[in-house]
């Protein structure tokens, strides 16, 4: 008997624990209680389960939880730059000056003067003083530069010379070369804090930042979130001086860092997460138009482009203009758009994108390698390459193997076949200077400042150990043209249009799209402000609180 | 015993000098350049270059393989990590509590359900029980953990709000962790009891023990079962090597800051301090969890400990 008893007990047991792993098969289908509508949309979200609610904070305050898909790990002022710090520098930090809708702003910086072409002398407010109560003067500015530099993990600092305080709230700045756009992205590149409070961190600042903003880190928990908690000491008082970067319209900042792309869809529809820049375009479709939630686009800085290898030895594209317009020509922009960025985006009309303040208006009217295959076939035909197997390279992930997908499709009309060879980023940033590794090169490049610098950063030969271009290429002309929109005194729309209508006509890489960043987030938040970076400003969104 | 126990700490050392020059010399020659990344796209070539100089990534391999030698097994440092600036050691401290906490919880649950799931399948040999228990075996083994947890957090977490989503904090934040990580292992424990219970079942002395009267559980717990350890133990030993390496996918699903998510964005980002240290750390951890398996064993089959001593016995009358 009790044999027996024993036997269907463990029957029963066994039966339970078939049915959850069941109901856990089929835990993705069927009707929804919470999150999901049974059409499968998204509804309003709900806090779900022991996941707080990320309306308000314990205490009763405001409240918003930001999830990060990439892990900051140190919060240090002079560690660089990741995909994981860009989304909480703001927050964290304050710079010198900031940029919103193309113009600089000062935030420390209350002016600034040109004492020659190479120096330039900055003030900053009397009154700022940090979360600790230090008083940050010049001193403390020259500090924060000087140790960036020494660092070494903030490049654009490499133009400086010297810095140094040349009275209580005056610094001096000389520069060894500066550039059209480089002061701007200098006073933006480095975060200042008091050399008092850096001095008295443990840990040089990585998990307990003393900081001029508004909100001060009072929780980091390495790995999986930070607290920002707001002041009662901001040192601006004065609203009309008070930029984007500098508001604080929440009391509770929280970032939350979740890696895995599924959890981060799952945690928004939840409300365990109020906003995120980091869902994929297909993910993003969950939460347009529907109930509780928005999306808002923002243009990125970034511009996806395609690059012809262009070594004397080891490129298949040197010296034959033919064959690279052919395959330009065979390329279709709009269908680029549509089907990697699900219509979400602009193409481009050439190495960049229009959110630049140098960027020529005339250029959108211009014929850009608009599709024409007949032209591609006529070309390629005159180029006279016989071999047409061509290798490109990209960095992996699902927009640019859509992209790349896609011209390789395209490409196969004229005859063209494309090997994709997908590289994650660290790799890919090795190969791309080895002329053996690829015929073509799919990437994106964006810049804080001017789009000059967008193609300083692909086309500048002094920035290359070759001597040649981003694709070997050593064309003097280029170089010359390039210098020239780069000088402070000749940057201008006819030096930008020279530069522009060169590199079109030779060819040596072409600008592809331009693609939206979706912000998407829940209705709690009414206006999403975003920094010079395309990164949520949390502290500047505008909230409805209930 | 304990020269036994001396001698295998002893080993340990070269193979914990073994690790860490085979771990060096995969990373050395795998592509990728910490420079190029801590600089950002902005960076241009020759700034990289200059990174490269600043960390000593341009000095050869049997240099930087020597500093690296002389830093972690002289100077008792792992190093700072490129990226972030921190020390290692520290990093890895203060992660390695969540990989331990999951790991050992999931090595927890695999033994309290695998092994009963394993005798019940074993005592009821090919009937339903049997059948339903190595379905479940078979689900478990079949099934990647990733997905699991995915579907768990589906079930759990967004449709029926019971488990948080992600994160650390209470022991609610680990319980679907925890189930997802040990699930392969609970049907993998299973098999294994039930194969070693049906060897063991089989043998003469627990046909005795049924003759002289004894209850089922007498026989089952006090005849069978001890002697049907030994496999089960090693199963459990490696099982944890496996739950250490599970918990780099889990953690990362459930963003629980553990040295797995630690050591996987190291891997992407080349941060090479932290993916030797990390893999060293792990290889000394797994390596003590064999040593203790191996002590088990002797406590477990008095025969094994009886080998130890008997060997001890010999020594000292060679010695005599």
């Amino acid at each position: 008997m009790k044999k027996q008893a024993k036997k269907t007990a463990s029957k029963v047991i066994a039966v339970i624990l078939t049915s959850i792993l069941v109901l856990m098969c089929f835990a993705g289908c069927g009707d929804a209680k919470q999150g999901q509508d049974s059409d499968g949309s998204t509804s309003a979200p709900n806090s779900s389960g022991n996941q707080p609610d990320s309306t308000t904070a314990p205490s009763g305050e405001s409240k918003v939880v930001v999830g990060l898909a990439h892990d900051p790990q140190n919060i240090g002022p002079f560690q660089g730059m990741s995909p994981g710090r860009i989304g909480i520098l703001y927050t964290a930090y304050e710079f010198l000056a900031i940029k919103e809708g193309g113009e600089m702003y000062g935030v420390l910086m209350k002016d600034y003067k040109k004492i020659d072409d190479l120096t330039y002398n900055c003030e900053i407010y009397d009154y700022i003083y940090d979360q600790a109560g230090n008083h940050l003067t010049a001193e403390d500015v020259a500090f924060s530069y000087n140790s960036g530099i020494e660092y070494g993990n903030l490049p654009k600092l490499r133009s400086i010379n010297s810095v140094e305080a040349i009275s209580e709230y005056v610094v001096q700045f000389k520069f060894d070369t500066l550039s059209i756009g480089d002061l701007g992205a200098l006073w933006m590149e480095c975060p200042i804090v008091t050399k008092a409070a850096f001095e008295a961190s443990a840990d040089q600042m990585a998990t307990d930042p003393i900081t001029t903003t508004a909100y001060k880190c009072t929780e980091f928990v390495s790995g999986s979130k930070m607290v920002f908690t707001k002041t009662d000491s901001y040192w601006q008082t004065d609203e009309s001086k008070l930029q984007n970067t500098s508001k604080h319209n929440v009391d509770v900042i929280e970032f939350d860092i979740i890696p895995d792309g599924s959890q981060l869809t799952n945690a928004l529809k939840t409300g365990a997460i109020d906003v995120t820049n980091w869902l994929s375009d297909v993910d993003v479709e969950d939460f347009m138009g529907k109930d509780g939630f928005d999306v808002t686009p923002v243009p990125d800085n970034l511009t996806y482009f395609l690059v012809y290898n262009c070594d004397e030895e080891q490129g298949a594209f040197a010296n034959n203009k033919e064959f690279r317009q052919a395959i330009a020509y065979a390329i279709d922009l709009q269908q680029i758009v549509d089907g990697a960025f699900d219509g979400n985006g602009n193409i481009a009309k050439t190495w960049g994108n229009t959110n630049y303040a140098d960027y020529v208006e005339s250029w959108l009217d211009e014929d850009y390698y608009d599709t024409d295959l007949d032209k591609a076939r006529q070309l390629l035909a005159e180029s006279g390459v016989s071999d047409l197997n061509i290798n490109l390279m990209i960095v992996s992930g699902d927009v640019t193997t859509k992209i790349a997908t896609i011209m390789q499709a395209q490409l196969a009309q004229i005859g063209v076949t494309v090997n994709i060879n997908p590289y994650d980023a660290q790799l890919s940033n090795t190969y791309k200077y080895q002329p053996e590794q690829w015929d073509l090169m799919l990437d994106q490049a964006g810049s804080t400042s001017y789009l000059v610098n967008v193609w300083k950063l692909a086309w500048d030969r002094s920035g290359y150990k070759h001597d040649g271009a981003m694709n070997f290429v050593k064309d003097d002309q280029l170089q010359s043209l390039l210098e020239t929109a780069m000088d402070v005194d000749s940057h201008d729309d006819a030096s930008m249009d020279a530069f522009h209508q060169y590199l079109k006509e030779q060819c040596y890489g072409i600008g592809l799209a331009q693609s939206m960043t979706n912000i998407a987030h829940t209705t709690k938040i009414s206006k999403i402000v975003v920094d010079a970076r395309g990164q949520t400003t949390p502290g500047a969104c505008e909230y409805s609180f209930k | 015993m304990a020269r036994y126990i001396l001698k295998r700490l002893l080993l340990m050392i070269p193979v914990m000098l073994g690790i860490a020059i085979l771990i060096f010399t995969i990373m050395y020659f795998c592509p990728g350049d910490p420079a190029a990344l801590m600089l950002g796209a902005g960076a241009t070539q020759v700034e990289i270059a200059q990174k490269r100089i600043e960390l000593g990534l341009d000095q050869p391999y049997f240099i930087r393989l020597l500093q690296y030698l002389k830093q972690v097994f002289i100077d008792l440092d792992l190093g700072d990590s490129y990226f972030y600036g921190t020390s290692v050691a520290a990093g890895i401290m203060s992660r390695m509590r969540y990989t331990l906490l999951i790991a050992l919880s999931s090595m927890g649950l695999q033994i309290l359900i695998g092994m009963p799931l394993g005798i019940v399948a074993a005592t009821h040999r090919n009937g339903l029980a049997d059948r339903i228990c190595m379905m479940i075996a078979l689900l478990g083994v079949s099934i990647p953990g990733f997905w699991l947890a995915l579907m768990m957090v589906v079930l759990f977490s967004v449709k029926l709000g019971w488990l948080p989503l992600y994160g650390v904090g209470g022991i609610q934040y680990f319980i679907l962790p925890v189930i997802a990580n040990s699930f392969a292992g609970i049907a993998t424990q299973a098999r294994q009891t039930r194969s070693s219970m049906l060897e063991v079942i089989r043998s003469d002395y627990v046909a005795t023990a049924r003759a002289k009267g004894l209850s089922e559980r007498e026989v089952l717990f006090k005849h069978a079962l001890p002697n049907a350890l030994i496999p089960i133990i090693t199963i459990v030993g490696n099982g944890m090597g496996m739950m250490l390496g599970g918990a780099v996918v889990i953690e990362n699903v459930f963003s629980i800051p553990g040295i797995g998510s630690y050591m996987m964005s190291a891997i992407n980002g080349r941060d090479y301090p932290i993916v030797l240290s990390g893999v060293l750390v792990l290889g000394v951890t797994f390596s003590f969890i064999m040593l203790l398996v191996d002590i088990i064993y002797a406590f477990v089959d008095p025969r094994i400990k009886a080998n130890y001593e008997r060997k001890a016995i010999r020594r000292k009358k060679s010695a005599a």
